[in-house]
């Protein structure tokens, strides 16, 4: 696992706590400290001063920080680690010094008595934190947390609502009770006294642009930033990897992977089956167009069934995404030729306005009602999921505890309502980025790959790239119809027509009828067995009907069954 | 209560109505007055069609295994005992013929006036007195920057209502509006529509003469700019008739339809019956135009392989 420190802060003995919870101590105050856990990788322990701190971090403009350090007169070896150029930083500007520094990182820092803990810009890596009574812990591993012995580790039904709704967690919410997520681009320093004090280092903002430019001055500056991004992130001295699914993202990623590396790129593609639909012309054309040895990997549905528990069991917050199995095989195929690093197109949709905010559009063309609450949700109705069907799924126990929780809105209200964002799409694009981005998609990815020691690399997700998104105007990133108008034309040169072309469809999983098939024991056995019955979070005949298809008006059974199989899973995982 | 012949006590009949209830709103599916009304029809459907089908079928079915079980029969016999077995039901199941409503309009009132005295609302019924479509949308400048890529027009406001009011716009990304809302056609509306390569207005209109005449006009009607196109959804007389939807007669017969109709069609036009989209089940509504309005992804089959095959030229005929 990656990032797998462990930090604590407590009046006595921190460190005997931090060895409760199975970590190493590699640094200790009168009150707080850190320490790694065991079977970790990307770990670090970094000194710089009298600062010490334990995380995952990995830089990608490491000469622009180390000259940055060196006009502040610290003059720091070429190949000092990433985390110590991030802690000297930290040392030199304060919480501010995180936000020039292009990467992918979570880090405790002991810092006197406080513990100071950061996660990147865009939320690669990611951090826990609790308090239970005066004392703090935080970790890069729920389940390190779950272990601490003074947490009284309880379900968090409003954490349940949440992932019904958007298969996944949004926001700082876990399903443990009082367990936090940190979010993206946020320095936390936790003192001794229980005083919590946030820093933000970096949020997406609007920059103004210019009506009158041509989109030739916005399409030259992407490409720019596009190429060093990927050039970035490519290994030094070592072959690459590619997930290549076919669309536009992960196409453009492979041919300036093919462009600027100079070891061999190596592609890989999945499919499920002859008989299912797929990707497979499209990745194969991409992968003969850009010279890249390309491996296509067929999952079947028993594959699928043998190795979802062991998925989810990674994760520290669920995921009711299907292709989080197919990825994590896709990454143990990688590891296996060799690799240390792959790339994945991931971040082009929240980026660059791909096809999800067409609902939304549609929506506030015909939307009456000024209250913000009215859009936020319709923006988690057009998730798809479970939103409209959580009142008739959860039993009346869940229902009359969950009485005078929050409404489930706040998670993408602030987001949809900023003031930061003058443009409509823009807010959408914000909203998906602070939730799917930094709460889905990328902890999907570095858990994934980690899981067989490689190293997942979003180069879309690059936070100069993110800033040059929100400079362009947003008619040339929606144009009309065309998603991604603006992207498609910076790599127009790049790729083959059929590609630019085509419609965007996403990698479809055949669920639905796997759950009639390999999925169906699984399926039965844990929704409708004794264990999730004795939990008493979903009413039983609804479960029934939707495994029977029935009981919804847009057929999305498979889907709804796999989310609440995937919750399952996590929740035995975690010994919830 | 009485309607059509047959008498029914206020408690079955609110009874009725409840199961009505459950029927339309399944799912958490939005209805109108006038759907639950159809929903009630269907719940009191004489059983007198059903067992006039059921005869029918019974009596094919019969026959043709008499033919094919009685020897000496030849084998060709038993082959057309064995295609009548399997094609009857699928006959009947498609023989062109609405149904007369067995309950007035004015007996579903009282109906689900005594319901509501009971009850209270019926959950998923929808005011009829809903706000029309806002034309002015000044919150966020920026949104009509953007494309739809079509929009459906319903010729009954209520059911345009429907529609919105279970988020079919938020599924099929699309406006949905009535002819009332769309005459003219909202600047705002073509702004977006004129983004898309192949602007269209979809309409879904009554299978009566005036939803027919609606169709064929909605050009003039709506005034569209030069290069939209228009796609008449239906419901069509042949849908209502295959469906075997509830239909009103009594409507003016009409003098001028249009050519594309079929005899059938024609007479049952000709002979003053009209059918309402409202007559389909709301959520058969629902799904029908999210169908139509999508593109599916078929799976492979043998029967896809041949076609594919077809268009490759693989023993394809000469040309």
């Amino acid at each position: 696992m990656s990032g797998w420190l462990c930090a604590t802060l407590t009046a006595d003995g921190p460190e005997h706590d931090l060895a409760a919870m199975g970590a190493t101590p590699v640094a200790s105050s009168r009150h707080a400290a850190i320490g790694a856990l065991p079977d970790g990788c990307h770990t670090g322990v970094f000194h710089a001063d009298a600062l010490v701190a334990v995380g995952a971090v990995t830089l990608f403009n490491r000469p622009q920080l180390l000259d940055a350090l060196r006009r502040d007169g610290v003059i720091l070896p070429e190949d000092c680690a990433d985390g110590a150029i991030l802690l000297h930083l930290y040392a030199r500007r304060g919480p501010r010094g995180f936000a020039a520094a292009d990467g992918m990182f979570a880090l405790s820092i002991l810092d006197g008595d406080d513990l100071v803990l950061v996660r990147d810009h865009v939320g690669t890596r990611t951090l826990f934190y609790t308090r239970a009574g005066k004392h703090w812990a935080a970790s890069a591993s729920l389940r390190a947390l779950r272990a601490w012995s003074r947490l009284n580790a309880r379900l968090n039904l409003n954490a349940v609502r949440a992932f019904l709704t958007f298969a996944y967690l949004p926001g700082s919410e876990t399903l443990i009770d009082g367990v936090s997520e940190m979010l993206p681009g946020r320095c936390l320093r936790l003192c001794a006294n229980g005083a919590c004090y946030e820093d933000v280092f970096w949020e997406p903002r609007e920059d103004e642009w210019d009506e009158t430019l041509p989109a030739e001055a916005y399409t030259t500056r992407l490409r720019d930033l596009l190429e060093q991004a990927v050039a970035a992130r490519l290994p030094a001295g070592q072959p690459v990897g590619v997930f290549l699914s076919g669309g536009i993202d992960s196409s453009l990623v492979t041919a300036l992977a093919a462009r600027l590396h100079d070891h061999s790129v190596h592609t890989y593609a999945i499919n499920f089956g002859a008989e299912f639909p797929n990707e497979l012309a499209y990745s194969s054309l991409v992968a003969a167009h850009c010279g890249t040895t390309h491996t296509v990997l067929t999952f079947d549905g028993e594959t699928i069934a043998d190795h979802l528990a062991n998925t989810v069991a990674l994760l520290d917050c669920p995921v009711g995404d299907p292709l989080t199995t197919p990825n994590m095989l896709l990454a143990r195929a990688a590891a296996r030729d060799g690799l240390s690093v792959i790339l994945n197109g991931e971040g082009g949709d929240p980026v660059f306005g791909g096809p999800k905010n067409q609902p939304m559009l549609a929506f506030e063309f015909h939307r009456g009602d000024p209250n913000p609450m009215v859009r936020a949700s319709a923006y988690l109705r057009s998730y798809q999921k479970c939103y409209d069907q959580i009142d008739h799924l959860l039993t009346a126990d869940v229902l009359d505890a969950l009485r005078d929780a929050p409404p489930l809105e706040r998670h993408v209200q602030p987001y949809l309502e900023s003031p930061r964002m003058t443009s409509y799409l823009n807010r959408l694009l914000y909203t998906n980025l602070r939730t799917k981005g930094a709460h889905h998609i990328l902890p999907k990815v570095e858990r994934m790959t980690t899981a067989s020691s490689i190293e997942g690399r979003s180069p879309l997700f690059a936070f100069p790239l993110v800033d040059a998104a929100f400079a362009v105007p947003p008619a040339l990133k929606l144009r009309g119809l065309h998603e991604k108008w603006i992207l498609k034309q910076a790599v127009r040169d790049l790729l083959p027509p059929t590609i630019l072309q085509r419609p965007k469809s996403g990698m479809l999983m055949p669920v639905q009828y796997w759950l009639h098939g390999p999925l169906r024991d699984l399926a039965n056995d844990l929704l409708l067995g004794p264990q999730a019955r004795a939990r008493g979070l979903f009413r039983e005949q609804v479960v029934r009907d939707w495994m029977q298809h029935r009981g919804l008006v847009w057929r999305r059974h498979g889907q709804f069954i796999w989310l609440l199989l995937t919750l399952e899973l996590w929740l035995r995982a975690f010994d919830l | 209560m009485v309607f059509s012949g047959m008498r029914m006590r206020n408690d079955d009949l609110v009874a009725n109505v409840e199961r009505s209830i459950a029927h339309a709103g399944a799912g958490g599916v939005r209805y109108t007055r006038r759907q639950l009304y159809y929903e009630v029809c269907r719940t009191l459907l004489p059983p007198s069609r059903v067992f006039i089908a059921a005869g029918q079928t019974t009596a094919a079915i019969g026959s043709s295994l008499t033919l094919t079980l009685r020897r000496p029969y030849p084998l060709w016999i038993g082959a057309i005992g064995a295609s009548l077995l399997m094609s009857v039901p699928w006959l009947v199941r498609r023989l062109p013929f609405t149904l007369t409503p067995p309950l007035t309009e004015a007996a579903f009132d009282d109906a689900l006036a005594m319901y509501r005295a009971r009850h209270g609302d019926p959950p998923g019924l929808l005011p009829d007195d809903a706000p029309l479509y806002l034309a002015l949308n000044d919150r966020e400048p920026d949104l009509y920057d953007y494309g739809l890529a079509y929009a459906l027009v319903c010729q009954d406001a209520s059911i345009a209502r429907m529609l919105r009011a279970n988020f079919l716009h938020m599924e099929m990304a699309c406006a949905i509006l009535s002819l009332e809302e769309v005459t003219p056609l909202p600047d705002t509306l073509i702004a977006m529509l004129i983004r898309a390569p192949a602007p269209r207005i979809l309409l879904l209109h009554d299978a009566s003469p005036e939803g027919l005449q609606c169709a064929a006009d909605a050009v003039a009607l709506l005034d569209l700019p030069h290069g939209f196109r228009v796609r008449a959804l239906g419901l069509a007389p042949m849908h209502a008739l295959r469906r075997h939807l509830f239909a009103f007669r009594g409507a003016q017969p009409a003098e001028h339809l249009p050519a594309s109709l079929n005899l059938i069609e024609r007479a049952w036009l000709r002979a003053g019956y009209r059918a309402e989209v409202a007559a389909l089940r709301p959520v058969t509504l629902l799904r029908t135009l999210h169908r139509v309005t999508r593109p599916v992804r078929r799976r492979e089959s043998w029967f896809s392989g041949l076609r594919r095959w077809r268009t490759t030229g693989y023993m394809s005929w000469p040309t």
